[in-house]
């Protein structure tokens, strides 16, 4: 037992004292190029779920990459599964002090940790999402996503689809993207079918997959044949359709590849629509004192059809109608 | 500054007044304490009560200390606290159940937190590995046998240099 | 409210509440052993995720369920040995060293899950295995007797698992050790051994409820037990540390989440009361235990290392 206990004591304090060092180290390091100059133009992301998620982290991380592919000579840092206010804050400060050009704050309880952090670094532009207040600063650009455009158009294709008139939405909390998103989908079934039942569930979790299942299980047995939901426990939901051979509309990103055979469409955000437009307003000397959305008129949302489902004639050109519709204003997505 | 006072004040209140002490004779064992007349039931009341108040005070703190004012939950477990309630259980524990070491033990163990996650913005990765590093961390620093030792000591002790509070608690019924 | 009264609302909501139950079932039952014996593991979350992701990999690689739990419970094996060396031969404090394995779990089950899959892809389910005869009995038959053989066994467990620690010698010294470890070692019982043995158990069974989530489910995520190990530890308590009672416990609180998803997909619990509602799984357990309560000690010995005197 005492040859264990000296080991075991050396063996923590070295693991103690390399993290402390490696600490110290990271924050005095400030970074390459200075501000978005003819060298690397560092970008970091602070996100609230897992990059992985096939939702709503994975749907920055994906637009950042592929801002960085088209342009190159991008770094790019990520803190995912910050969604704890207090470790993204310190993300935020850290990345900022060592002189990351952009900080994307992709969380809307992030906004007060912003408010706080931004004035302090001046020659930082942190992008915070979803909203559309910037505080005033001059240094804070804010981009949210009209969601309920997207909603609203599947919607209108799930009214068209559903055989037993009852579609299920199952939503994690009724706040933010998740309640634009759930409001816009219903909307689009009542404006295409008044007749037809939506059933919304808010389970009450962003994260819990089991209780999404469930959830799906429940909305199926009530008699709903077209399943749609946001937030990334809708894993489990899809799986659930998949099992009983009811159809899924995705949001936030792409999830065709959780169930070929019963996903009809995804609205997919598309931030780089905006990332692109953020890069070039640094470029040319604005760091921020801007909002953003992406829409369908601007292409930052984008329905994408899965090619392996066999999607009707009209029903695809319904929703195509609809989609022009809700750019050229003459439709209002709720 | 408030969780300090609140320790130093738990300390005071655990070995410096007769109530305290019933209450900690209560843990050591329920039956003597019984038998020396102390009311078992309203002192597990009272213990937990005062354990769910402290508990409450860190989540009010933990809101207001935050910019926004508000609570942010994603409805899981540790949406709010960030499983700042599971390290609570370990820092109390590392401090051997003393609120005065609770002090140094929590600061530690949120040094090791924060600095595992400057490790991993500075060296880009995964947050899932500093989370397990984290818990291996907590495995190893708890298997050592002289913190064993130490924690045990610790319950113990106190008991023997408290005769006047033992007589005050016995003449008091 | 009529409609939840529905056959069909009323079969979903029964079957969903069983499946909802096993994991915790699972897990708790395991745990039920280790606390019975006086061991105290809140690792048990940790050794779910691992078990999870080790369980749904495998099937993603090899397309096999069966081989799916088979490895979870390798991986339960292997970290109910981790625990059982820490807790009973170092005899290290349980409850931190407890938390220690549950976070190494979950962040281990996430790295792997990152690093080996990336964007996660579905995987297949346990067929369902309608009993025969039994599950043609009309409303009841649907809601207990088509589930896949995981829930079969994992309900069989209890009167195994009840009849092991009341009738056999083995649990016999399980019960002596908990709740007296010093005279079961008078008497010759190796406290070390039984207890290595019952932790054994636990992880064992943690790994196969987290692979068995996963499998059912269809898919893995990050915290994909969302804290469930930690309610399966509650429910050893909740259940008197009776595998009878750890069952009603784990129904119990499958049960009231799958109503709550029912009344609240029928809209007869309103959108405003949602978040309330989400409460209903916890304030029943509790309200449960206050009216069922009796007197039953938890083991003597609970948590605490033995270290022979000498």
């Amino acid at each position: 037992m005492r040859k264990h206990t000296r080991t075991m004591r050396w063996l923590v304090l070295g693991a103690v004292l390399a993290i402390a060092a490696a600490a110290c180290g990271g924050s005095d390091d400030s970074g390459g190029g200075d501000g978005g100059g003819g060298e690397t133009f560092r970008i970091a992301i602070v996100a609230p779920s897992a990059s992985n998620d096939l939702a709503f982290t994975q749907s920055i991380v994906d637009a950042v990459n592929r801002v960085k592919d088209e342009r190159g000579n991008i770094e790019v840092a990520v803190t995912d599964g910050t969604f704890v206010v207090e470790d993204a804050a310190a993300a935020i400060r850290d990345y900022a002090s060592q002189g990351y050009d952009l900080v994307i704050a992709h969380g809307s309880q992030y906004g007060g940790s912003l408010q706080e952090i931004a004035p302090e670094f001046p020659d930082t532009t942190f992008a915070w999402g979803t909203a559309a207040d910037t505080f005033g600063l001059d240094n804070v650009y804010a981009y949210e996503a009209a969601s309920n455009e997207g909603g609203y158009v599947m919607g209108v294709m799930g009214a068209m689809l559903s055989k037993s008139k009852v579609i299920g939405i199952i939503g994690p909390i009724e706040v933010g993207d998740a309640k634009l998103y759930v409001d816009g989908y219903a909307a689009g079934v009542e404006a295409e079918d008044p007749g037809a039942t939506v059933n919304i569930n808010y389970t009450g979790s962003f994260s819990d997959v089991g209780l999404a299942s469930e959830a799906a299980q429940a909305q199926i047995a009530a008699g709903a044949d077209v399943l749609t939901g946001t937030a990334q426990m809708v894993v489990g939901a899809v799986g659930v359709a998949k099992d009983k051979g009811v159809l899924w509309f995705g949001t936030q990103s792409n999830q065709t590849s959780l169930a070929p055979e019963i996903v009809v469409a995804s609205q997919v955000y598309h931030w780089e629509v905006i990332l692109d437009q953020i890069l070039d307003q640094i470029a040319a000397g604005k760091k921020g004192g801007e909002t953003f959305k992406i829409d369908l008129a601007n292409d930052g949302i984008v329905i994408e059809y899965n090619d392996g489902f066999d999607l009707p004639a009209d029903v695809k050109q319904k929703a195509e109608e609809t989609i022009a519709g809700i750019v050229d204003g003459s439709i209002d997505a709720g | 500054m408030i969780a300090v006072v609140a320790a130093v004040l738990a300390y005071l209140f655990l070995w410096r007044t007769p109530t305290g002490f019933r209450l900690r004779a209560v843990g050591l064992s329920k039956d003597a304490a019984r038998y020396a007349g102390i009311p078992v039931k309203r002192m597990t009341t009272l213990a937990l009560t005062l354990s769910g108040a402290l508990s409450g005070l860190a989540g009010a703190i933990l809101v207001f200390g935050s910019e926004s004012h508000r609570m942010v939950t994603d409805g899981s477990a540790a949406g709010l606290t960030g499983n700042a309630g599971f390290n609570g259980i370990v820092a109390a524990l590392f401090g051997g159940l003393h609120p005065l070491w609770t002090i140094p033990a929590s600061f530690l163990f949120g040094g090791l937190l924060v600095g595992g996650n400057a490790l991993q913005r500075a060296v880009q990765v995964p947050s899932a590995l500093i989370l397990a590093l984290n818990g291996l961390v907590v495995v190893f620093v708890v298997s050592s046998d002289r913190f064993r030792r130490r924690a045990r000591m610790r319950t113990v002790a106190p008991l023997d240099d408290e005769t006047p509070a033992l007589a005050a608690a016995e003449a008091d019924p | 409210m009529s409609q939840f009264f529905s056959q069909a609302i009323l079969i979903a909501a029964v079957a969903g509440g069983i499946r909802l139950a096993v994991p915790l079932l699972l897990a708790a039952l395991g745990e039920t052993y280790g606390q019975r014996s006086g061991v105290l593991n809140l690792g048990v979350d940790g050794v779910m995720l691992l078990g999870a992701f080790g369980g749904y990999f495998t099937v993603l690689e090899l397309g096999n369920v069966w081989l799916g739990l088979v490895v979870g419970v390798g991986i339960g094996a292997i970290l109910g040995l981790a625990t059982a060396f820490i807790s009973v031969t170092l005899g290290a404090e349980q409850g931190i060293s407890g938390i220690g394995v549950y976070l190494f779990g979950l962040g281990m089950s996430d790295l792997l899950f990152q690093k080996l899959v990336g964007t996660p892809l579905p995987i297949e389910s346990f067929p369902k295995v309608p009993l025969p005869g039994l599950s043609s009995i009309p409303v009841v038959g649907e809601m207990l007797f088509q589930h896949s053989l995981v829930v079969y066994a994992a309900f069989l467990l209890v009167p195994i698992s009840t009849f092991v620690i009341n009738r056999t010698t083995f649990g016999m010294n399980i019960r002596a050790v908990g709740e007296n470890p010093e005279a079961a070692d008078s008497v010759g019982i190796s406290v070390a051994r039984v207890r290595y043995a019952t932790v054994l158990i636990g992880g064992i069974l943690a790994g196969v409820a987290g692979a068995a989530l996963a499998i059912d489910l269809g898919i893995f995520q990050q915290n994909l037990t969302n804290a469930q190990g930690f309610i399966a530890v509650a429910l050893v308590y909740f259940g008197a540390w009776r595998p009878l009672g750890v069952m009603g416990g784990a129904l119990l609180y499958g049960m009231v989440n799958s109503i709550v998803l029912q009344l609240k997909t029928l809209g007869i619990i309103p959108r405003s009361w949602s978040d309330i509602a989400a409460m209903a799984p916890a304030v029943i357990t509790i309200l449960a235990l206050v009216l069922v309560a009796r007197r039953f000690r938890q083991p003597a010995a609970l948590a605490k290392p033995f270290v022979r005197e000498t």
